[in-house]
């Protein structure tokens, strides 16, 4: 074995000659090696990105960019040796790449490789392993490479196929032709090479003239304007026995030359037939007034001469009258009679290279017979013989061509004749169902047997049924798939039942996380939802990143983790494939209490939310939509970076975003999400004004009007000044069943006497629009509350002096308990829940002004119309019927009273002392809330207020409560009655009992 | 083959009866179908019958030439508030509204086809003063004394020519407050909100039939449909509630 120079090497490298079905699938795969490794290479971060692999360090990218280098490398070795069919290479890269998946693993899991990039190297590395085993099975099943053509010219054999097949059941060009017996003699060219070639098509020839296209069936218009081309095909052959017919091609011994009037070369003659023949003497009607061209270049005399063919009819040698035909029929006539006169047709040779060559005659045929055979059996194979090589593009086109017209059209005159009468769909499936045709080969008859053994049509295109039908099959999963997802609707759920180990009751963890629906309007993406205080902590209250949501007072339980778990009153369900979180009741509803400002803050469900400032948060969402970090790709970032932070201690379990969402997210949930949070502010204004909300209050009727679009307030108008400022405290929401049962007034004004209208309107604060809302999950709610009780008592964190407490309760009884009930359920009393009017209770008027009698009208519209019953246990009323316009505040039980500092609708009274004293004694002016630290001795919450220092850090990060402001008075619930003129032993002893509450 | 022929025709033409039928049916059912009103749209659940209500919100068969599709009545003073300078929607348009009912006096909501809201007597012969609590008590006007209309029409006329007024502003309104099927969303898209913007427009019955508009431009003409006969119990209606009228 001869070591071939490095040139021969590049050669075979450029030219992949030979190359093998596995070879090629190393190939591919090695191209594939190559690209990855380039990417990797180039783009580190962006495969970071792709393959979601934890964020990388700068030296980690540059390591990842020599891991790219060696996979390149790699690449390139595949490539080179499978383009030279190095079937060593081939073999030791089937032991190699199964390999690769196990080393992968260990590898993963070792944490040296990351997963992603893991899997995608074995999945690569395996699949391509497969590949190259079944193309080396497969090629060792089949013996030897059978020559497919390109797809070009598949695609071209296709088309020949097709028409001849299907559309004309005969041969694509000249299909109709009169065949003739000749004998060749050589006219003995002066050049050697070419009388050696005249010499090797001494003999006969079967000669078949055709007439052109085919017209029959065309418009007469069209069919006159295009031309006849006439044609000389030939096959030049050594007849065994005197007058032998050769019907068939013997390969290698016949050569077959196929010569067409109207062109030297095949474009001219497109053409010139386009143009009606008049060019290049296309004689349409006159066979011997034509100049024949084989259109293809030939090689002969072994190579040494590369020469042009034609066929020139000798008129002087062949006796014609120059007649002139005028049609079809006369042409035929001609044609008859010159062959009846032995005609003769010199073949003449040109050398390529240069057009202005002559055209030397090296030999000549002279027509001896006509002959009557089936010209359906009947095909030239327009490739090499006798000496005579046909090359180049055409040639090419036409070995992969004329076997699919052939194996198409009909084999005999007969079957042309039977299928005439099939209609289209017959013919088109035949042709669907053969086989691929070969490619002409010099050296085998492939044209005379049939191309493949004859397969069952069933068999035939198998492949192509299994590809369209698993194409089918992945779109329709696909199609199921994503409207599974589009319409998914997957709150989290809290088991009911009450497990004393775990502390866990399913009720209270459905009160503080369960989904009320709100998430289905505006519902904010879990990963944007904890994303937002890591990207905007300069919004943020106390600045801070890492705190989550805490500092607008959202309550984190202990043990979790602020910046992935989620606060109490915020619940999440999966809608349309996104987790979304909002609002619930618990929100509002739910606060902390602690012992000492040390102390672990202790959760209360059911009490006002006394550290949630709403209108902070509000104004957060709708500041920071402002902010230009607010886009897809700063939040997608951050979350990446915060998806990759592994938290397994988690108690909240996510998913990561999906391909699927992530592009959501990209292109247009946050862009909607921005709109929502920018028509906020504008939608708002004029009506209320979050920055006065502070912890624990908020306006509820001013969302209303927003809600209903009232024009905004004018602040020159001093009814409309009156009836701008609701503001008003959380309140408690436990024993809901004794107030509705009694019929007690609810809201602080007792506008409306029914819980469940109450409920759903309190609802719109968690976005449940009616279309939005899940009324089963709330009704759970509503059901629990209406037997909730405060949690915890007084008696659990501090002491209380029973002896005193019981002094104070003749004084509860004769003061207080008419309007303000028993300490226990049913809470009776006279005036439990009527409504005191104004003038007599006199305490700040703001919030009974803000409900007008304009909006207790448009409240009636909500849930209007709507008629379904919500999960009720009665028929709901399609309507709210309960709301009325009242003149005062209701008088409501005193259930868990030390819980609901400060005192009052607007939260004005800092405690329950003061709440004792008449206004002027005085209740204190200003202090601070938010602080959820407890005064047992004033019962109420510590205020921190130091009057020392700048208005502003008065409070330090608390609320700093005027109650000079409009809407904050802390006058009025006061005199006599109120017991606020009682002696001081005695306001000891009342203050002790509601302790007790 | 003849008999095939015959067959087949009579086959396809079976097929397209029964497709007609049931197109009809379903354009009937959703177009025309006249439901009696519930009682609870008139006055409230419980509630024992109440002639006053029915005067107040009873359907005096207006809508099935003027009604108005609920939902786009439900949302215009939602939609297009500019036009309402005062608070409170309809009340901000000067219609005397009850606490506790969904649509002021003088609308009558009833369902033919879909749901449709017209008027009624109460639209110009209802009144209302203010009650103990702050909120107005709505009482029958008497002849001679009639509720101001203009503004709702002339609210009704700005909101369909405002661009606003078309298929996609007002599905996303309506989508706020309720949850259409598909079939109710294609029909208000496609059907109802480009019907109401055209009456509106070239001022043909909305609100009002043939009848009441003829009453509204000729009041001493009588009138000519059974239904709106009524004057005498109107006239007696006023004469109770005057007297119970708190003076002013």
């Amino acid at each position: 074995m001869t070591t071939p120079t490095l040139s021969e090497m590049f050669y075979r490298l450029w030219k992949a000659a030979g190359q093998s079905r596995s070879a090629r699938s190393v190939e591919v795969f090695g191209w594939v090696d190559l690209a990855l490794g380039t990417i990797i290479l180039f783009a580190p971060y962006w495969v970071e990105s792709v393959l979601h692999l934890p964020p990388l360090t700068v030296q980690g990218a540059n390591y990842l960019r020599v891991v790219g280098l060696l996979v390149s490398g790699l690449g390139m070795l595949y490539v080179v040796s499978g383009r030279l069919n190095a079937q060593g290479f081939v073999f030791a890269s089937l032991l190699d790449r199964p390999l690769v998946p196990f080393v992968m693993a260990f590898l993963w899991s070792q944490d040296i490789v990351p997963g992603p990039l893991a899997l995608a190297f074995s999945v690569t590395d395996f699949g391509g392993f497969l590949w190259t085993l079944l193309a080396w099975r497969a090629e060792v099943r089949r013996g030897q490479d059978v020559e497919r053509p390109r797809l070009g010219k598949r695609l071209i054999a296709g088309f020949f196929g097709f028409v001849s097949g299907v559309v004309r059941n005969s041969r694509t060009f000249h299909p109709d032709g009169r065949v003739f017996l000749g004998t060749v003699r050589s006219l003995q060219p002066a050049d050697a090479s070419l009388a050696r070639a005249a010499e090797q098509l001494e003999g006969a020839v079967l000669l078949r003239m055709g007439m052109g296209l085919m017209k029959r069936g065309w418009p007469r218009w069209l069919a006159d304007l295009v031309p006849d081309a006439p044609s000389i095909a030939a096959r030049f052959y050594t007849a065994s026995t005197p007058g032998e017919v050769r019907l068939e091609r013997r390969p290698g011994e016949d050569l077959d030359l196929l010569c067409t009037a109207g062109g030297d070369r095949l474009w001219k003659l497109v053409v010139n037939l386009a143009t009606g023949g008049k060019m290049y003497g296309l004689r349409q009607f006159d066979y011997f007034q034509n100049e024949y061209y084989a259109q293809v270049p030939c090689r002969i005399d072994d190579g040494r001469l590369d020469v042009w063919i034609r066929f020139v009819p000798d008129l002087a040698a062949s006796h014609l009258e120059s007649g002139s035909p005028e049609d079809g029929a006369e042409r035929d006539e001609d044609l008859t009679r010159a062959v009846a006169g032995h005609a003769v047709v010199r073949i003449e040779v040109q050398r390529t290279g240069d057009a202005d060559e002559p055209f030397v005659p090296i030999a000549e045929f002279r027509f001896e017979e006509e002959i009557q055979i089936d010209q359906e059996a009947l095909h030239f194979d327009p490739i090499a013989g006798r000496g005579f090589v046909p090359h180049g593009v055409l040639t090419d086109v036409r070995r992969s061509v004329y076997p699919a017209s052939v194996q198409s059209r009909p084999a005999s005159g007969e079957e042309r004749v039977r299928r005439e009468t099939e209609s289209i769909a017959r013919r088109l499936a035949r042709f669907l169902h053969q086989p691929p045709s070969p490619v002409l080969a010099e050296g085998s008859p492939v044209m005379n047997t049939p191309a493949a053994p004859a397969v069952p049509a069933h068999r035939k295109r198998r492949w192509l049924k299994i590809a369209l039908l698993a194409i089918l099959a992945v779109v329709v999963l696909f199609g199921v798939y994503l409207t599974v997802r589009f319409t998914s609707d997957s709150p989290d759920v809290y088991p009911r039942g009450y497990d004393s180990a775990r502390g866990y009751d399913g009720e209270v963890e459905h009160f503080k996380y369960g989904s009320l629906g709100g998430e289905r309007t505006l519902g904010i993406p879990y990963w944007i939802w904890v994303a937002l205080p890591e990207l905007f902590p300069e919004h943020l209250p106390d600045k801070t990143r890492g705190r989550g949501y805490s500092s607008f007072g959202m309550i984190y339980e202990e043990g979790k983790d602020p910046r992935y778990d989620l606060p109490i009153g915020v619940s999440r369900r999966n809608v349309q494939g996104i987790d979304r979180v909002f609002l619930n009741c618990a929100a509002c509803h739910t606060g902390t209490v602690r012992k000492a400002p040390g102390a672990q803050p202790q959760v209360v469900v059911g009490m006002p939310a006394n550290t949630f400032d709403t209108g902070a948060w509000a104004n957060f969402l709708s500041e920071i939509a402002r902010d230009e970090k607010f886009t897809p790709e700063r939040l997608l970032a951050q979350i990446r970076l915060m998806e990759n932070k592994a938290n397994p201690g988690r108690l909240v379990k996510v998913n990561k975003l999906d391909l699927i969402n992530r592009l959501l997210l990209r292109f247009y949930a946050i862009y909607v999400m921005r709109e929502q949070m920018l028509g906020l502010g504008p939608r708002a204004e004029g009506l209320i004004d979050f920055k006065i909300w502070g912890p624990g209050r908020n306006d509820t009727f001013g969302a209303d009007k927003v809600f209903f679009r009232f024009p905004p307030n004018d602040p020159n108008d001093p009814q409309d000044l009156r009836e701008s400022n609701g503001m008003a405290d959380f309140p408690s929401v436990w024993y809901q069943g004794p107030r509705q049962k009694a019929k007690m007034g609810l809201h602080w004004d007792g506008n409306n006497d029914d819980v469940a209208e109450r409920n759903l309107n309190a609802a719109y604060a968690a976005g449940v629009i009616p279309p939005a809302g899940d009324f089963e999950s709330m009704q759970r709610t509503a059901k629990w509350l209406e037997t909730a009780k405060p949690p915890l008592s007084f008696r659990d964190l501090f002491p209380i002096n029973d002896a005193l407490a019981a002094q104070g309760k003749p004084v509860y009884q004769h003061y207080c308990a008419g309007c303000h009930g028993t300490r226990e359920p049913p809470f009776t009393g006279e005036r439990v829940g009527k409504v005191t009017p104004i003038t007599a209770i006199g305490t700040d008027p703001h919030r009974l002004d803000s409900y007008t009698w304009q909006l207790s009208v448009n409240l009636a519209t909500n849930y209007a119309g709507y008629e379904k019953h919500w999960g009720f246990d009665k028929d709901y009323p399609h309507r709210f019927l309960r709301y009325r316009k009242t003149q005062g505040y209701a008088n409501t039980p005193l259930d868990g009273l030390w819980l609901r500092a400060p005192y009052l609708h607007n939260g004005s009274v800092l405690n329950l002392r003061e709440l004792l004293d008449p206004a002027a004694s005085p209740r204190t002016p200003v202090f601070c809330r938010g602080n959820d630290v407890y005064d047992p001795v004033n019962v109420g919450f510590v205020s921190n207020f130091d009057p020392s220092l700048d208005e502003k850090d008065q409070c330090g990060r608390f609320f700093r409560f005027d109650t000079t402001v409009p809407g904050n008075g802390n006058g009025g619930h006061e005199g006599p009655k109120y017991g606020t003129d009682l002696p001081a032993e005695q306001k000891q002893a009342l203050l002790e009992y509601l302790k007790t509450f | 083959m003849d008999m095939l022929r015959k067959r087949t025709i009579l086959f396809f033409s079976t097929v397209l009866v029964v497709l007609a039928v049931v197109a009809g049916i379903t354009v009937w059912y959703k177009l025309h179908n006249d439901v009696r009103q519930p009682k609870w749209w008139i006055t409230e659940p419980q509630a024992p019958p109440d002639e006053f209500r029915e005067f107040l919100y009873g359907s005096v068969g207006a809508e099935g030439k003027a009604g108005m599709p609920y939902w786009i009545w439900l949302v215009l003073p939602r939609m297009f508030h500019e036009y309402i300078t005062e608070p409170g929607g309809y009340a901000g348009l000067g219609r005397p509204w009850e606490e506790g009912m969904e649509m002021p006096a003088g609308f009558s909501k009833k369902t033919v086809g879909y749901v449709r809201v017209a008027g009624n007597c109460a639209l110009c012969h209802a009144t209302s003063h203010p009650g103990p609590f702050g909120a107005p008590v709505v009482t029958v006007a008497g002849p001679g004394q009639v509720t101001d209309i203009q503004p709702l029409l002339s609210f009704f006329a700005k909101c369909a020519q405002d661009p606003r007024f078309n298929a996609d502003e007002i599905l996303a309104q309506v989508d706020q407050v309720t949850k259409l099927s598909v079939v109710d969303h294609l029909l208000y898209r496609f059907v109802l909100i480009p019907r109401t913007r055209q009456a509106f427009r070239d001022g043909s019955l909305v609100m009002l039939d043939a009848a009441l508009q003829r009453h509204l431009e000729k009041p001493h003409d009588p009138f000519t449909q059974q239904h709106l006969k009524d004057e005498a119990w109107l006239k007696a209606q006023w004469a109770q509630t005057t007297g119970a009228r708190p003076a002013q």
